[in-house]
């Protein structure tokens, strides 16, 4: 088992280094008179140095154009990332890792809120349906889940706002916040946070529980045809019993393992959504980062993505030997 | 009652059964009485069976209809670009302004303009639904339903296309993967991992800023973008053909292939590939979905086609400006719920496939 | 030439109005059944009562169907024998005759919502809790003599009544003997008969048990769910105790594995330690013998041989192997199509078999005494069992064919008081009960 482990860890690093090669080439094929331009651009009114910018060339190695110049600007750059050493990123004239840091938390917690909820009502949903399946609430659920599922986010979360927030004015849209509370209490300012929030989240809720909802049913459906439902049957247990104790614990290992690979888009944040509520999280930060040329953070945040991405497989695996205790990782 | 009229259904069933019966006491086999669906047709039945495919199917051919043949049927040109498509009677009248030259003091020629306003600038002339503007006029008095349907040739075309050239690239990675395994299988499903690794999203933004450094903004910035979609978007089809391949490589109809001396060629081709096209064209009519889902998520990020051109991605970019979204929303409704309709039409064809191939669905 | 040929093929290809028709039909029917099976109905509605008192079990004019897409499967079509108390009864019959999907009626287990019980009935005689008029069990109290020489109900320090314990540890209520027709059974009703009174055995011991839970786990649950009022540790008892009775040499360290971690026939043991654990009245084994090798074959067959010696009860035994039904059964019911076309006891079938088909079966079988060149094979296949015509299926393949085979299916005849043949060649060997 610790050998396996080691052994996916070890090929995760390999695949990173070849993602970040690809990142770092990326960037190479702009010319740095275009980036110094994106620099002074952004820079035009904040503090930004010319020695920030030079050390941002110096970080990446950018100054030298041949073969060898970018073999070595590149390991300049990944051992200054090893360090945690990304830049400064021109939009928030902070360090990259310092920026990353603080906006995740506000990405995580709404997207962790946004999960709960598409878990309590994905998971017994589909259970539902594959049990009545063909049924008319079946039909129902499966057509529902597969609308939600075509909305594109922006979209679906546009017209939230153009109906919820100013037809019919029921939220406050923008941010956490609104820009008038002082000074009020935490209990205030928290219940003004759930009120921006709560469109959002809804809108998270409805795009991700498709895809949720017809997993779940699609894995129990397999399950409830197995023999060994049959012998639950026959041993004289209750439907709910066959169904919750034993097609459930069987769902389960598939489920864990879909639930592992939402990793990145729990601390990666859901950008397009971020973007249209103006939710100040690391989504919509790297996206606006990523638009005006911001290519310290842009980078960052792309290896920050790459890294939760194999992370999630690594730790979807390793799920996967957790629940099934058919699978021992080995080999 | 119920069952009576069963036993008479399959009693009617066969009446001739009875009468030539004498003739052939051993002649006919019971085995042989018995009707079965033949193969095409239980594909085609199950999947005809399902409302939602049909309605799927019907949606697309809607849609293909409304983005190819509709125009034509269209006064306005929509298809943005040259100046004579406008209509001119539309766009709202901002105002007379003169020019005036000067010389600055850093010796360079300016150019000021003297704007006088004629009329209030009326928002709400400018996205007016009329008789001849069904769903009323952009800003630069592009007619907003016309452009809705070349908006559909673009989106659509790239999605056939793009969906077309990834699963190529996919099938032959993954059947070589697959097929002889070892080391070309350890490359390959490397970079597979490595691809899946990347977040598309965030590299599209990132591309898009290295286009804007080599001065493509153009219509070909949405090409360039689709191809390195392409480019990244084969790696489901390639696992998916790969772990379809090294299954069937280990039954025994590979071996009795072998056995019977084929070529490598022949027994990829008639034995190994016609196993993997349901699963397949499942995944293409699904993906296809998706890729319009990309093209109108590169549009509303403003990293797509120029605002000028017309695909649905662009038009829906519109809701990202708050005054749009907020007062004008025939701009921006139409080309959402196009983009919603043609995913939903593909997902339910999809699906609608998959179940009528799957030989494991009965009922 | 060529366009005959595409004719013909066509013939057996079912036309889309045809295709329509059935699915029609088919949501139909099913609809219906389904209804039926989650009705509310009073216990007296399928009360009944037993023909022979001697039987536990009796099968009358069994049909279970299939509703597929090709048309109605008559899978059981018209199945009637009965299984006496304290009896190994064999059915068998080549694949797909029918012979599991009639274990599976008798269990309400026919692959819902395509498979249906359509028609006939399933008597048994099921001992069943006695219920007060709110429907609760009467529990039996344990009695003290108090100082007055009267019985009465002893109390424990709670001053609540003592529940009385029965054999197995759990709460004693009265019970009451009653025949249920289980094909007209709810399968709410049905669901304490289902492994307390009746207990099965899959042919698939590799896939039948739950591969996430422990061994243990799935035994306990048996009894947590029959045994009301057994405490935790009872429980764990008597599944222990149930490993050992089915030859598990371990069984502390068995209960507490996973059932990959077992081997196909030590997971059939623990499929039979399932079934005995609330001492079944009936135990129906499907094939349990038939997925296994042949040494570990007859030491499952000897456990069951034990086993029904010790609990006292009887044994449906399906299977598709002669030799298997010759060492275990007494009676013996040999199916075909969906039809029980012989039935007798073991005597009857083995030395005296009187339909084609039996005969030809006995003839397929190798035996070690006599020296055969080739082993004698029936022609032809069993016929799809869609549309099947009214004459004797097995005319087809028949090698005594008579003119009179051209007619209707023939009815079961008794040539001896245990012995029944359904064939046109014992027409009028028909002994007339006495008396």
């Amino acid at each position: 088992m610790t050998k396996y482990i080691i052994k996916r860890i070890l090929l995760s690093v390999v695949i990173l280094f070849f993602v970040s090669l690809i990142l770092y080439l990326l960037i190479r094929c702009m010319p740095v008179s275009f980036i110094e331009n994106k620099f002074n651009e952004i820079n035009s009114a904040g503090n930004l140095t010319e020695e920030d910018f030079k050390r941002l060339l110096a970080i990446y190695g950018l100054e030298d154009n041949s073969f060898g110049g970018i073999i070595r600007g590149y390991f300049g750059w990944l051992g200054n990332f090893l360090k945690g050493d990304m830049g400064v990123s021109f939009q928030k004239q902070n360090p990259v890792s310092q920026v990353i840091g603080e906006t995740m938390g506000i990405s995580f917690g709404i997207a962790f809120v946004a999960l709960i909820i598409e878990l309590i009502i994905a998971i017994p949903l589909g259970i539902k349906c594959a049990t009545n399946q063909y049924g008319k609430f079946d039909y129902a659920t499966t057509v529902l889940c597969m609308t939600l599922m075509a909305f594109p986010s922006f979209f679906l979360g546009n017209l939230f706002i153009k109906i919820f927030a100013v037809d019919l004015g029921w939220f406050d849209i923008g941010g956490l916040n609104s820009g008038s509370l002082q000074g009020v209490s935490f209990f205030v300012r928290f219940g003004d946070m759930v009120w921006h929030l709560i469109l959002p989240i809804t809108v998270m809720v409805l795009l991700d529980i498709g895809p949720m909802m017809r997993y779940t049913r699609t894995n129990t459906l397999e399950v409830l045809n197995a023999d060994y439902i049959r012998t639950a049957r026959a041993k004289g247990l209750s439907e709910s019993k066959v169904v919750y104790k034993h097609v459930f614990r069987n769902t389960l290992i598939p489920l864990i393992t879909l639930l592992s690979s939402t990793l990145p888009m729990l601390f990666g944040g859901a950008m397009i959504t971020e973007t249209v509520f103006a939710i100040p999280g690391i989504g919509q930060t790297a996206y606006n980062a990523l638009k005006v040329g911001d290519i310290p953070l842009a980078m960052g945040y792309n290896m920050f993505i790459a890294i939760l991405t194999v992370v999630g497989v690594l730790l979807a695996d390793i799920m996967y030997a957790v629940v099934d205790p058919r699978v021992k990782l080995g080999k | 009652m119920e069952e009576n009229k069963k036993e008479n259904g399959v009693e009617t069933a066969t009446p001739t059964e009875k009468e030539n019966f004498n003739d052939n006491l051993h002649g006919e086999n019971l085995t042989e009485r018995a009707k079965v669906l033949s193969p095409g047709m239980t594909v085609l039945k199950r999947f005809f069976r399902s409302k939602l495919s049909i309605i799927g199917l019907v949606a697309i051919i809607i849609l293909f209809l409304f983005s190819f043949v509709g125009p034509l049927f269209s006064p306005w040109s929509g298809n943005g670009g040259t100046i004579k498509d406008y209509d001119p009677a539309s766009r709202p009248i901002l105002g007379t302004y003169s020019t005036i030259e000067y010389i600055g003091p850093d010796g360079n020629v300016y150019t000021a303009y003297d704007v006088t306003i004629d009329e209030l600038l009326d928002y709400v002339s400018l996205g007016d639904i009329s008789g001849s503007h069904w769903l009323g006029t952009t800003y630069e008095g592009y007619d907003v339903f016309t452009r809705l349907m070349y908006g559909g040739r673009v989106s659509l075309t790239i999605g056939f296309v793009v969906i077309i050239l990834e699963t190529l690239i996919g099938v032959v990675l993954g059947g070589l993967a697959g097929y002889f395994g070892k080391w070309v299988d350890n490359l390959i499903m490397r970079i597979v991992d490595i691809l899946s690794c990347i977040p598309s999203l965030p590299i599209m933004l990132i591309l898009s800023a290295v286009f804007e450094s080599a001065n493509i903004m153009d219509i070909s910035r949405l090409y360039y973008m689709m191809a390195i979609l392409c480019l990244m978007g084969w790696t489901g089809t390639a696992r998916l053909v790969r772990g379809q391949i090294l299954s069937l490589r280990e039954q025994e109809f590979m071996l009795a292939a072998k056995c019977s001396g084929l070529s490598t060629g022949k027994k990829i081709f008639k034995h190994l590939l016609p196993n993997v096209i349901p699963q397949l064209i499942v995944s293409m009519t699904l993906g296809l979905g998706s890729i319009i889902l990309m093209e109108a998520t590169l549009g509303y990020l403003g990293i797509g086609a120029p605002p000028e051109a017309a695909t649905w991605g662009t038009m829906i970019e519109l809701a990202s400006n708050a005054r749009y979204r907020n007062f004008y929303p025939n701009l921006w409704l139409g080309a959402g719920i196009c983009i919603t309709l043609a995913i939903l039409a593909f997902n339910f064809v999809g699906d609608g496939l998959r179940d009528a191939f799957d030989p494991k669905m009965k009922r | 030439m060529a366009d005959n040929k595409t004719q013909d093929k066509k013939k057996h290809y079912i036309s889309r109005s045809e295709s329509r028709q059935i699915a029609k039909e088919n949501s139909k029917a099913i609809s219906f059944y389904e209804k039926q099976k989650k009705r509310k109905v009073k216990p007296e509605e399928y009360t009944t009562e037993m023909k022979d008192d001697k039987n536990i079990v009796e099968f009358e004019d069994l049909h279970t169907y299939f509703f597929s897409d090709a048309g109605t499967v008559k899978a059981v079509n018209g199945v009637t024998f009965s299984i006496p108390a304290g009896s190994t009864v064999g059915v068998v019959g080549e694949s797909g005759c029918g012979k599991s999907v009639t274990s599976l009626s008798l269990m309400q287990l026919v692959q819902a919502p395509s498979g249906q019980i359509v028609k006939g009935s399933i008597r048994f005689k099921a001992d069943l809790f006695k219920r007060d008029a709110k429907g609760k069990k009467i529990p039996v109290y344990e009695t003290e003599i108090d100082e007055n020489g009267e019985e009465k109900v002893k109390l424990n320090e709670k001053g609540k009544p003592i529940i009385k314990k029965n054999e197995l540890g759990g709460n004693l209520y009265e019970m009451e003997s009653r025949v249920v027709d289980i094909a007209k059974m709810p399968t709410e009703a049905m669901r304490s008969i289902r492994g307390r009174e009746i207990a099965m055995i899959f042919q698939e011991p590799m896939t039948s048990l739950n591969p996430v839970f422990t061994i243990g786990n799935q035994l306990d649950e048996v009894g947590k769910l029959h045994i009301e009022g057994i405490s935790k540790q009872r429980v764990k008892e008597r599944s222990i105790e149930m490993l050992k009775l089915v030859g598990i040499a371990d069984p502390e360290g068995v209960y507490k594995k996973y059932p990959h971690e077992l081997s196909g026939g030590m997971r059939q043991r623990v499929m039979i330690a399932i079934a005995l654990l609330c001492n079944p009245k009936l135990i129906v084994a499907d094939e349990p013998t038939t997925a296994l090798d042949v040494t570990i074959q007859a030491q499952i067959l000897d456990l069951l041989r034990d086993i029904k010696g010790k609990i006292n009860g009887s044994i449906m035994l399906i299977t598709h192997d002669l030799g298997v039904v010759a060492e275990m059964a007494d009676f013996v019911v040999v199916m075909y199509a969906g039809k029980v076309i012989e039935m007798g006891t073991a005597e009857d079938i083995f030395d005296h078999p009187m339909h084609p088909y039996t005969i030809g079966l006995q003839k397929s079988k190798p035996t070690v005494d006599s020296q055969v060149d080739e082993l004698y094979c029936i022609p032809g296949f069993v016929p799809n069992p869609i549309n099947m015509p009214d004459y004797c299926y097995f005319r087809d393949r028949c090698e005594k064919c008579l003119e009179k085979c051209a007619g209707e299916y023939p009815k079961l005849i008794k040539v001896s008081d245990t012995h029944s043949v359904s064939c046109y060649l014992y027409d009028g060997a028909e002994v007339k009960k006495n008396g």
